[in-house]
């Protein structure tokens, strides 16, 4: 079997992998290139291709644009293989799972300016009646409208007063200003939507946590080399994790990866402006799997996450807690890096994307002695630092845990240079984190 | 798919053909949009993706509602609230007279769409008459979100490629890439014009030179700085030069006042409608405050 090949060759790579970096999507991804002007730095280093897999990367985003065109498949295709997907099925929106989303509503509703983490670790503190079921979705609906009404609603004037740097960017379009807090409240509320629970051990069986760390090991490999956003790769690891924790048949570990690739699909078809051709994941996947095969597994995940695609990832978080702290490149990098780390780790899936994205920034200004928890950033992200004492002694122990051999993939990216070498800055012992 | 019985087609989205079809148990009147789903195709285009997991997310009463989705063997079927015509057909049975309560009406469940997806962090990029549904009680819904997309903080290079001619505003039709809210913005601002012109499009351009020039030759609000000029230049526009596509163009004697070019609207609507036009877009005016705004003031003009 070659996907099991995979997973062996992986395990020996993981060793050995020489990282080459991709200096584009890194000046891509900065905000502050984008917004002092680095446009003309962006497009040049776009030019610089990385072929670490040969020629199958899809063709740089410029390049296809100005093509016209995207490269045409020509790999033989296999005749489709027995469906795993019954014939016709219906995602029914008004089902259990819209009404548990109504009690999640109806809990944020109570609870819509702080929240307590306690109350996203107790799994059964959800309970609710019909009528506050009711009223609480009508509110969804028709919340972000009270504006116009003249709504009198006590929080009204709060949440208009923009916070210092929305202020001061309200007249950068770019930023979104005027949205902007409304919608970071919008998705703090709505990741409570999107929470995982425990999977491994219960529904699944025959994967690890290992495996799940090679696996996303594996997808960084490849958001690197295909130059997809950062986004598109969390966006991927979160539908596998929600896929796999809502499959009801035991993923086998040969599935895992065709299970990756088509998260990897379709969190780019989302984001990205050239999603890569199917081509491109069968090529690295050293055909383990056909185009059949690819197209059913998207259609799978797309089932099984209910199409919902717009799930609050914690770097988008991330992104905004740092600007609004106006912390520097450096500091956004670091804890980019502890985010990107998180990633692999099997039990903070169940943890809430807002909040790793604020004890990843927490222990990135520590670790470099910048600014302080308090002020504009506590307001935007709602958390204390006692809120995240839990998740921040966590998230550090992985550090001082690092570099072991599963991380090296990730360490070695954030040792470059564009990188700011952050990976190579001393962690902090737990105690002088408080 | 037996759930429903398909009655007739009623036209073509970005992507799929859209029929007319009734719930077999309810009698339910509901539009099908059907996608059809090839081997040789990338799997589920991502027009149709980003559509349902983006109205999924959209549940307002100025934005169709999509009640299902239905997967079977070689297609994806998405299941629309039924609305009895668009705002073209709309148009085209008006015969040239539109009430100035039903122009308010209108544009104003246009811009509560409209701030709705904002709010939510969806930009639609293809605003024009004909993705605007009205139903029988007068409510105007959003439609056809082939072309939306979530954007980012701060927002990242986007297609060029969006938005119907006639409705794209001159920043994209310089090949900007960096946009944001303010695109859907300038669409609301040529349907105002519209719909107060009883169906006469603002700028029926033929190609993209031909669409900018209509543009400047009207006497647009550039920024604070220089009024009333038609084309614009780097002083009222910062940065316009370093557009992909920018070429100069004349400057173009403006003769033609407001009040020509929308006879039938009052001042506070035209008003309204020169802060929609404008070419700069950072200082084009939201949703958000395009309600509150003087022409919206009597109570009466918006719908319940």
């Amino acid at each position: 079997m070659v996907a099991r090949v995979w997973f062996d060759q992986l395990e020996i790579s993981l060793a050995s992998t020489k990282y080459r970096p991709i200096f584009d999507v890194i000046l891509i991804e900065s905000d502050w290139g984008q917004v002092d002007g680095n446009a003309k730095n962006t497009a040049a280093a776009r030019q610089a291709r990385r072929a670490a897999f040969g020629d199958i990367t899809n063709a740089t985003k410029e390049q296809t644009t100005k093509d016209g065109k995207k490269k045409t498949i020509t790999g033989p295709l296999k005749p489709k293989t027995k469906s795993i997907i019954p014939a016709e099925q219906s995602v029914q929106f008004t089902t259990k799972k819209e009404k548990a989303e109504a009690k999640v509503k109806d809990e944020v509703g109570r609870d819509k300016t702080h929240h307590d983490p306690a109350l996203f670790n107790v799994s059964e503190t959800v309970t609710s009646s019909q009528e506050s079921n009711a009223s609480v979705s009508l509110k969804r609906e028709e919340e972000d409208f009270s504006f116009i009404e003249g709504s009198d609603e006590a929080t009204g004037a709060a949440e208009k007063s923009l916070l210092s740097f929305d202020e001061e960017n309200k007249d950068d379009v770019f930023h979104v200003s005027i949205y902007a807090q409304e919608i970071f409240d919008y998705y703090k509320r709505r990741e409570l939507m999107f929470r995982i629970p425990p999977y491994l051990g219960t529904t699944q069986c025959h994967i690890t946590a290992y495996m799940r760390t090679v696996l996303v090991d594996w997808l960084v490999e490849i958001q690197e080399n295909f130059e997809l956003n950062h986004e598109t790769l969390y966006l991927a690891v979160k539908l596998i994790d929600l896929y796999l924790s809502r499959v009801d048949v035991d993923v086998e570990k040969e599935i895992l990866q065709l299970i990756g690739c088509a998260a990897v699909f379709i969190a780019s078809k989302f984001d990205e402006r050239c999603p890569p051709l199917i081509e491109d994941f069968t090529y690295i996947c050293d055909n383990a799997f056909d185009r059949a095969q690819f197209i059913e597994m998207e259609m799978e995940v797309l089932r099984k996450v209910d199409f919902d695609l717009g799930i609050p990832i914690s770097y988008r978080f991330l992104r905004r807690y740092a600007k609004i702290g106006r912390l520097s490149m450096e500091t956004l990098t670091l804890a980019r890096y502890i985010l990107e780390l998180s990633l692999m780790e099997y039990d903070l899936v169940k943890e809430r994307d807002s909040m790793i994205a604020a004890s990843a920034l927490y222990i990135a200004m520590k670790m470099r002695s910048e600014g302080a928890w308090e002020g504009d950033i506590v307001k935007t992200c709602g958390y204390e630092a006692k809120d995240l004492e839990t998740l921040i002694i966590r998230l550090n122990s992985m550090l001082l845990d690092q570099p072991n051999q599963r991380q090296q993939n990730i360490f070695s990216k954030y040792s470059h240079i564009v990188f700011h070498q952050v990976a190579k800055i001393k962690p902090l012992l737990t105690k002088a984190l408080f | 798919m037996q759930k429903y019985e398909k009655l007739e087609k009623i036209g073509e989205g970005t992507y799929g053909t859209v029929f007319k079809a009734k719930n077999r148990e309810t009698l339910e009147i509901v539009a099908l949009k059907r996608v059809r789903l090839d081997d040789d195709d990338e799997g589920v285009p991502s027009s149709a993706l980003r559509e349902i997991c983006l109205l999924k997310e959209l549940k307002h009463k100025n934005v169709v509602r999509l009640h299902d989705v239905v997967h079977s063997e070689r297609k994806l079927t998405l299941v629309f609230e039924y609305c009895d015509q668009d705002l073209k057909k709309y148009f085209d049975a008006c015969n040239g007279e539109i009430d100035p309560d039903v122009v308010k009406s209108f544009m104003c469940q246009l811009l509560r769409g409209i701030a709705f997806c904002h709010s939510n962090n969806v930009l639609h990029r293809d605003l024009k008459p004909q993705n605007l549904l009205i139903n029988k009680n007068g409510e105007l819904k959003l439609a056809d979100f082939g072309l939306a997309r979530a954007f980012g903080f701060p927002v990242r290079f986007y297609s060029a490629e969006v938005v119907t001619l006639w409705y794209r505003p001159p920043d994209v039709l310089f090949g900007a890439k960096m946009y944001s809210t303010s695109i859907d913005m300038w669409s609301a601002g040529c349907i105002f014009a519209e719909l107060a012109n009883a169906g006469r499009p603002l700028f029926p351009g033929n190609d993209d030179d031909d669409q900018l020039k209509r543009i400047f030759k009207y006497p647009l609000t550039l920024t604070s700085v220089s009024r009333l000029l038609g084309t614009p230049t780097e002083d009222s526009w910062p940065g316009l030069s370093q557009l992909p596509n920018y070429r100069p163009f004349p400057m173009y004697h403006v003769n033609t006042t407001w009040q020509q070019v929308v006879p039938k609207l009052n001042s506070k609507g035209r008003d309204l409608l020169q802060k929609l036009l404008v070419c700069y877009p950072p200082d084009r005016l939201s949703a958000e405050d395009s309600l509150q705004h003087a022409y919206f003031v009597d109570a009466s003009s918006g719908p319940k």
